[in-house]
């Protein structure tokens, strides 16, 4: 899991904002804000796979957050904050599949056969990123983005939830809405239609296994 | 795990690909788990698999947290923009969810309940009640009710033919019956004037029932033609200016509430499960 995921924060200081911002401290739910704001705008970008977009779902999610504090029942505002943050990524999701935009078609948003040819432009599609410090490619990075795009959002959800975010099953089921059992099977098919569609840009190390003849490349 | 594709001749049938991901999580049952890993050991295309299987979830694992391009804090101004939830913003949470849907459950089985006893009921009440029925009529009726059903037979002479008449049957309500024996008595001796005609038209529905008894004692003694129309229950009687509808009881007005509370509350559940 990445590191700038880690909570650091010690629940008992988190439980006293939380509590205060139950009560209408505006500040208290700004920390609040603070602490899981990256989470929350990764989990939009990779799931709406535009910075923007992510943004503004972001800043919906937490105003959606603020307006309904006052009945969060304490199951982990993390949790809940998620909760939040995946249904309003859904929303517009589902907005932008009612109103095709050119950028959505230009992603290939809901098409699973755009050319693996032409990959997302990293720099646009995230600026902050450095992927001189990942250990991911650039190339590897929009592949991987695109691979989800092409997800049934329900899959892509957990998927994203689970091995990106690094939540736990459970929790993802509690975000999610769905048993345990649905959350592993999403996850599951999820990773092998990613795995399907890296192994066909050749992304993976032993891409063209599936065409009958392996690679030299070694896993681990 | 180590696993060495080089140079192999892969078998292209994936043995255990189904199980694979399983496998990756440890989440088979221990025999799976023992039949996995052995097939692995022989199987160089189920191995080559996992293995993009595994650099899959490591690649993903691997996805750099990207900063965010702001802060998503809330301003004093955004937040005096927050109005209030309404009442029914607060009542359209999931919490409320359940307690929406048992009570639709609820107002379902009451409702399947209801209309079993009420099918019951009218079923005994119609065999036993159609044979008495006339005799028990003759019992309360008047000449003047006698004179007035005359007259209405005489003024609206083409509304009392016999498709529009119903016999009595089995299911059909008592009044019903009487008001099929009124429409075919053709012996009514009294003209009519136009106080009475007056009288007969401007009477509502409601009061258009007990009319209807008093009807049928006059036509007591006069039975219904063999082979008459029989009427389903719910069928609309015309006879004259008597208007005979199948009378709403309490039973079916409580049925009809039900079933809306049910509706109601079940489409009340399923937006408030939706709500956040």
């Amino acid at each position: 899991m990445p590191e700038v995921w880690q909570d650091f924060t010690k629940p008992e200081e988190e439980a006293r904002r939380i509590e205060a911002a139950r009560n209408g401290d505006l500040a208290a739910f700004n920390w609040l804000v603070l602490q899981h704001q990256t989470r929350v705008y990764n989990l939009c970008l990779r799931m709406l796979s535009d910075p923007d977009e992510a943004a503004d779902a972001t800043q919906e999610a937490f105003l959606s957050a603020y307006k309904a504090m006052s009945r969060f029942k304490g199951e982990g505002f993390r949790t809940w904050m998620l909760r939040i943050a995946t249904n309003a990524c859904l929303d517009m999701l589902r907005s932008k599949k009612r109103k095709p935009t050119q950028s959505l078609d230009s992603w290939g948003q809901f098409n699973d056969n755009e050319d693996a040819s032409d990959p997302l432009p990293i720099p646009d599609l995230d600026p902050s990123v450095s992927p001189e410090g990942s250990a991911l490619r650039a190339e590897t990075l929009a592949a991987i983005q695109q691979g989800l795009d092409t997800l049934p959002v329900d899959q892509r959800t957990a998927l994203v939830l689970v091995d990106v975010q690094g939540l736990s099953y459970d929790e993802t089921a509690s975000i999610t809405g769905a048993n345990l059992g649905t959350v592993k099977s999403r996850v599951n098919r999820a990773r092998a239609r990613m795995r399907d569609y890296l192994r066909e840009r050749d992304i993976l190390p032993s891409s063209g296994s599936s065409s009958g003849e392996l690679s030299a490349h070694t896993q681990r | 795990m180590n696993i060495d594709n080089k140079d192999n001749n892969i078998n292209s049938s994936p043995h255990v690909g189904d199980l694979l991901p399983g496998y990756l999580d440890s989440s088979l049952p221990a025999a799976d788990l023992t039949a996995v890993r052995a097939h692995l050991a022989t199987c160089d295309a189920c191995r080559a698999d996992f293995a993009d299987l595994q650099a899959t979830r490591t690649m993903l694992q691997q996805v750099p947290v990207v900063l965010t391009p702001r802060s998503f804090v809330i301003t004093e101004e955004m937040a005096s923009q927050v109005r209030k939830p309404s009442l029914l913003e607060r009542i359209f949470t999931p919490r409320f969810a359940p307690t929406f849907a048992g009570g639709s459950v609820v107002a379902f089985v009451l409702l399947v309940f209801l209309f079993a006893t009420s099918t019951t009921s009218v079923s005994v009440s119609a065999t036993q009640g159609v044979s008495g029925l006339f005799a028990q009529v003759t019992e309360s009726s008047t000449p003047s009710d006698t004179s007035r059903i005359a007259q209405n037979n005489d003024a609206q002479p083409k509304q009392t033919g016999p498709e529009t008449t119903a016999t009595t049957a089995a299911g059909e309500e008592p009044t019903m019956s009487a008001m099929s024996a009124l429409a075919n008595n053709d012996t009514a001796p009294a003209p009519a004037t136009p106080d009475s005609l007056a009288g007969t038209s401007a009477q509502s529905p409601p009061e258009a029932t007990p009319s209807a008894d008093h009807i049928a004692s006059a036509g007591a003694g006069v039975q219904p033609p063999a082979g008459g129309l029989a009427s389903e229950p719910g069928m609309t009687t015309y006879s004259g200016n008597y208007t005979s509808t199948p009378p709403v009881t309490g039973t079916s007005v409580l049925e009809l509430g039900l079933l809306a509370v049910g509706i109601v509350l079940a489409a009340a559940a399923i937006i408030a499960r939706r709500r956040v």
